[in-house]
């Protein structure tokens, strides 16, 4: 019970401050899509930041290094580090740029004036939605998976089918009406600033649960020294290939569409300095205390009874749980799964917006022209989207297996295979509209044929020669592109001017 | 304390941070928000 009204009470305090930023909503479509891009650097950082990581950051990452031993901070946190901060420095920052000056909202839109073509939005369009979809539903489903699992038995008499926990569906609907309820009336300005405070709480309570369970095991030397040291180390627990490929998906953050967006509410250029050097701190303060968590799992005992914290077999994405559950109170329980939960729902209202605003702008707006609705008519038009997405993403988790989030690393890998396209745009004027045809379609069948071949995402160990599929996908669109480009007529000095006025004669 | 593997990764993370830091204040293009600030400002009246 404790840890019900521990969450609840957290989940009030997120609604008041989503609907406390709503009073600085100026009523514009500019407002709700990009907040008239007028966020300040701290906000901005704690958004991108509480966006870029998910459930996996906490339950996932004590899982793998349970599972995987501590070579998983190599594998997928110090190195995102680096490659997050590249990409905001060299896609994030142009991409605000020419938003600013061109008036872009979405990626669409970008792409659509970059290779002169209304065609290449219908092909991007249900690609980019298409890997995000799974990406919310993960979210929803990592919702309900924890809550479910911190409430077991707590209500025997309401939830007899679920051993006493909180369904999982329950869970997914009360999160989906908390985003809906601060993203509905002031949009992205609305998220960012849940965001923040979401950032905080997820960050804090990884290290409260840190500090006590160290603390409950007899010290950080102690709890190092009784875990498996098979697990202290890389060798025997992944391969060299499978390693170092890993590291091209940490590049799907130049791709999704929410990031996108978000990059465009910066007041200035000046507003991403701070994310670049805060953003690898903070993936550090994240990761490091929840992989120990997972480490140490390896060797705990439950105080005083000599048995294991984490019973042989026992579902690794149960192993944070178990640990905060068996080592500290229910009420450190309850504020870390709350810390949990804001961590997912700081992904999932960016998410729902950019997939409301990607409806609204690159498929009404386009087909309609920008003329035939009200600016508060859009602002109505993209809520209703909001809506229709929030809904359709819930009735799915119903309706998916539990094995979606095997989808999760498939999503991750179709953004980062993109990122060719998106830093050609940028860079290489040559690049033209039948490059990023090819790349995109070449891409996604090769994306699909992977994905077929790894029994739709059930094998979770599906490596190709040793490396991560994303390796073949990537080098797929990047010689496309490259070719296509180089075979095909250059884009138009007109376009070119727009996007590289400092190279124009 | 940390694992020496562990312990390699997270030096690495803040050498990361630190040269990030380096950029912003030795390195930033002040090019963007110039491009920026003179989309924005209307052009001058060249008849005056």
């Amino acid at each position: 019970m404790t840890v019900v009204v521990a969450i609840s009470a957290y989940l009030v305090l997120l609604v008041a401050i989503g609907l406390l930023s709503t009073r600085y909503f100026r009523g514009s479509t500019a407002d709700y899509f990009v907040a008239s891009r007028s966020i300040g650097p701290f906000v901005l950082f704690m958004s991108i930041f509480g966006t870029t990581m998910t459930a996996f950051a906490l339950v996932g990452s004590t899982a793998e290094a349970y599972e995987m031993g501590v070579g998983t901070f190599g594998k997928l946190a110090s190195w995102s580090g680096l490659v997050h901060s590249a990409c905001f420095f060299l896609i994030g920052l142009p991409l605000w740029s020419l938003g600013r000056r061109h008036g872009y909202m979405t990626q669409i839109e970008f792409f659509r004036a970059r290779f002169e073509s209304r065609s290449i939005g219908y092909v991007l369009f249900p690609v980019l939605v298409g890997l995000l979809v799974p990406y919310l539903l993960i979210g929803l489903m990592g919702a309900g998976s924890v809550l479910s699992g911190v409430t077991a038995r707590a209500f025997p008499e309401t939830f007899p089918s679920t051993n006493g926990a909180i369904p999982p569906a329950l869970t997914a609907a009360v999160i989906s009406a908390v985003v809906l309820c601060y993203i509905f009336t002031g949009g992205v300005r609305s998220a960012a600033w849940a965001n923040t405070f979401q950032t905080l709480v997820f960050m804090g309570m990884g290290l409260l649960a840190f500090l006590l369970i160290a603390g409950e095991i007899g010290g950080l030397s102690a709890a190092s020294w009784t875990s498996d040291p098979a697990k202290a180390i890389r060798e025997g627990n992944m391969g060299e290939l499978q390693f170092f490929t890993y590291r091209l998906i940490p590049l799907s953050v130049a791709m999704f569409p929410h990031l996108f967006q978000n990059f465009l509410t910066a007041r200035s250029a000046r507003a991403f300095k701070l994310l670049l050097f805060a953003h690898p701190i903070c993936i550090l303060l994240t990761w490091l205390p929840c992989i120990l968590i997972g480490f140490w799992a390896t060797g705990a005992l439950v105080p005083g009874t000599g048995t294991p914290v984490v019973p042989d077999g026992a579902n690794p994405n149960a192993v944070l749980g178990l640990m905060v559950g068996e080592l500290t109170s229910p009420l450190v329980a309850g504020l870390v799964a709350a810390g949990v939960l804001a961590a997912i729902m700081s992904s999932l209202d960016s998410q729902f917006i950019a997939v409301g605003t990607m409806f609204t702008r690159d498929i009404v707006v386009h087909h309609f022209g920008h003329d035939y609705f009200s600016d508060a008519a859009l602002v109505w038009l993209a809520r209703g989207f909001v809506v229709l997405v929030v809904i359709v993403a819930y009735l799915l988790t119903l309706a998916e297996p539990r094995e979606i989030f095997a989808l999760g690393i498939w999503c991750f890998s179709g953004y980062a295979s993109l990122f060719p396209l998106v830093f050609a745009a940028l860079y290489w004027r040559r690049v033209t509209k039948a490059g990023a045809f090819a790349s995109v379609l070449v891409t996604g069948a090769v994306w699909f044929g992977l994905f077929a071949a790894s029994d739709y995402g059930a094998d979770r160990k599906f490596l190709l020669g040793g490396m991560m599929p994303v390796t073949a996908m990537f080098a797929a669109c990047a010689i496309t592109l490259v070719v296509v480009s180089l075979l095909t007529r250059p884009p138009a000095e007109e376009t070119l001017g727009r996007f590289f006025p400092d190279k124009m004669a | 304390m940390l694992p020496a593997s562990l312990a390699y990764h997270v030096v690495w993370t803040l050498l990361v941070a630190a040269g990030w830091f380096l950029v912003t204040k030795h390195a930033w293009p002040d090019a963007f928000d110039r491009d920026v600030a003179r989309a924005a400002t209307p052009p001058e009246d060249s008849t005056r």
